[in-house]
């Protein structure tokens, strides 16, 4: 029997979604001085990472760092005033799988990071996933895929493409493919 | 605390006269302890609890839909004569050649396969009927009640298996799909105003489980997921609120993460 039930997609803090997700380098500054985090910017070739270094840090590290206090942060470029602003005029057609292959997830970690923009990615975040939820809702049904004329890797017959989509409407896609293919068969199996 | 197993996978929790289930407890644990250890290893059981539930309890996909819909009555017409069989569930009548007796579909599809009864179609399952539901299924906006709770796997049980005994039994295929197709249709766009709207309840009546079967997983997925887009938001929002008003940030994480001093 099809085992169809689907668990929900909230990543375990250990799993390799996370660990993915929180990949993305924040760039951010040093307060105070970090012994023994010189080679962080090999470039200056000390020991001591100095204060007031400008750098690029993977978030998991960042997190640590502004919760003590000891750095400050900016949000990075991909999130930033830009792209928001084409994220609030239309999120269907962004391809979000070129701004971070784990959109929704990491902006949901940034927005705890104490930054300007933060609370505008936190507002932003539920409004695009919901837009793109609604256009791709309809598709969610079909079995195969769609081939219009412009669209050639169009497979999962959703109108946006499959290269657009960020991991977690991929598996959202993936799950719902999996019940709409076993309705199919079962009509089909006369 | 007392630790009660009251059943082997449900555990209570009690204090005084309050009990929690093993959820409220889980909920309680992983929202308000401190320590990183024991809510990871909280958040492990609960998560092997859900797989298993989810393993070991009936999944509504259509075959097992199938199943239950062959539970339903109809009416057949044996071609032997037979005392009354004695089954769990109840007693098949006694049986007497010629005359029509009310089965289950499941005897009723057996007893045919083997030739030995013709089955009387459900009175609904005619062409007129199914056409004056299908007109009044397009004209009304919410859903009608339907002539039985498992139409369409009834439909497409009978069909398969007997279709000598439905007359125009294509017909009555066409129909019943046209139905189904409107059905799903309606559905689809209550989805979509659903989750426009944001609201957080709907009602709909006369929707049955095959239709239900359908719009899963992809609806309470998509929805679970929008909520908890919704309240991350929310709690980052807060935070950075309060940590605004304060000179110390006194920094909680998502859901994901709470890290240790």
């Amino acid at each position: 029997m099809n085992f169809l039930a689907p668990i929900a997609y909230a990543p375990h803090p250990l799993s390799l979604e996370e660990i993915s997700a929180t990949q993305i380098k924040i760039p951010c500054r040093t307060m105070v001085e970090l012994k023994g985090f010189g080679y962080l910017d090999p470039s200056l070739g000390v020991t001591d990472l100095p204060a007031q270094t400008e750098l690029e840090l993977p978030l998991w590290t960042v997190r640590a760092l502004v919760k003590k206090g000891y750095a400050t942060v900016r949000v990075p470029h991909k999130y930033g005033g830009r792209y928001r602003d084409i994220l609030k005029a239309d999120p269907t057609v962004v391809d979000l799988n070129r701004i971070s292959p784990h959109f929704y997830q990491t902006g949901l970690h940034l927005a705890w990071l104490p930054t300007k923009d933060s609370e505008e990615i936190a507002e932003i975040l539920p409004e695009v996933f919901k837009e793109r939820l609604l256009k791709l809702s309809d598709s969610y049904g079909y079995v195969q895929g769609l081939r219009s004329a412009d669209e050639g890797g169009n497979d999962s017959g959703t109108v946006i493409k499959d290269s657009h989509l960020d991991t977690l409407e991929k598996s959202l896609l993936e799950s719902s493919k999996k019940g709409a293919q076993a309705m199919a068969m079962y009509f089909m199996r006369r | 605390m007392k630790v009660k197993i009251v059943k082997t996978y449900s555990v209570q929790f009690r204090r005084g006269s309050e009990t929690f289930s093993f959820f409220d407890m889980t909920q309680i644990i992983l929202s308000t302890c401190r320590s990183k250890k024991f809510k990871s290893a909280v958040y492990e059981i609960w998560e092997c609890n859900v797989k298993l539930l989810l393993f070991l309890h009936a999944n509504m996909n259509p075959s097992e839909l199938e199943f239950l819909a062959e539970k339903e009555i109809v009416e057949i017409v044996p071609k032997f004569t037979l005392d009354t069989i004695c089954l769990m569930e109840g007693n098949l009548g006694p049986f007497r050649a010629g005359l029509p007796v009310r089965v289950p579909l499941w005897v009723a599809l057996d007893f045919r396969r083997r030739e030995r009864c013709t089955l009387v179609p459900p009175d609904w399952m005619n062409i007129q009927a199914l056409e004056a539901i299908k007109k009044e299924e397009k004209t009304n906006e919410l859903f009608t009640k339907m002539p039985n709770e498992h139409y369409m796997a009834v439909t497409v049980v009978i069909c398969r298996s007997c279709s000598q005994d439905i007359p125009d039994s294509d017909r009555v295929q066409v129909l019943v799909k046209d139905i189904w197709d409107n059905r799903i249709a309606k559905i689809r766009t209550a989805i979509d105003s659903f989750i426009k709207t944001g609201s957080s309840f709907a009602k709909v009546n006369n929707l049955t489980q095959m239709e239900i079967a359908n719009v899963r997983p992809f609806f309470p997925h998509a929805l679970e997921q929008i909520h908890r887009m919704r309240q991350n938001s929310q709690e980052a929002l807060i935070n950075l609120n309060n940590s605004k008003s304060q000179s110390q940030s006194d920094s909680m994480y998502p859901d994901s993460d709470r890290m240790t001093q």
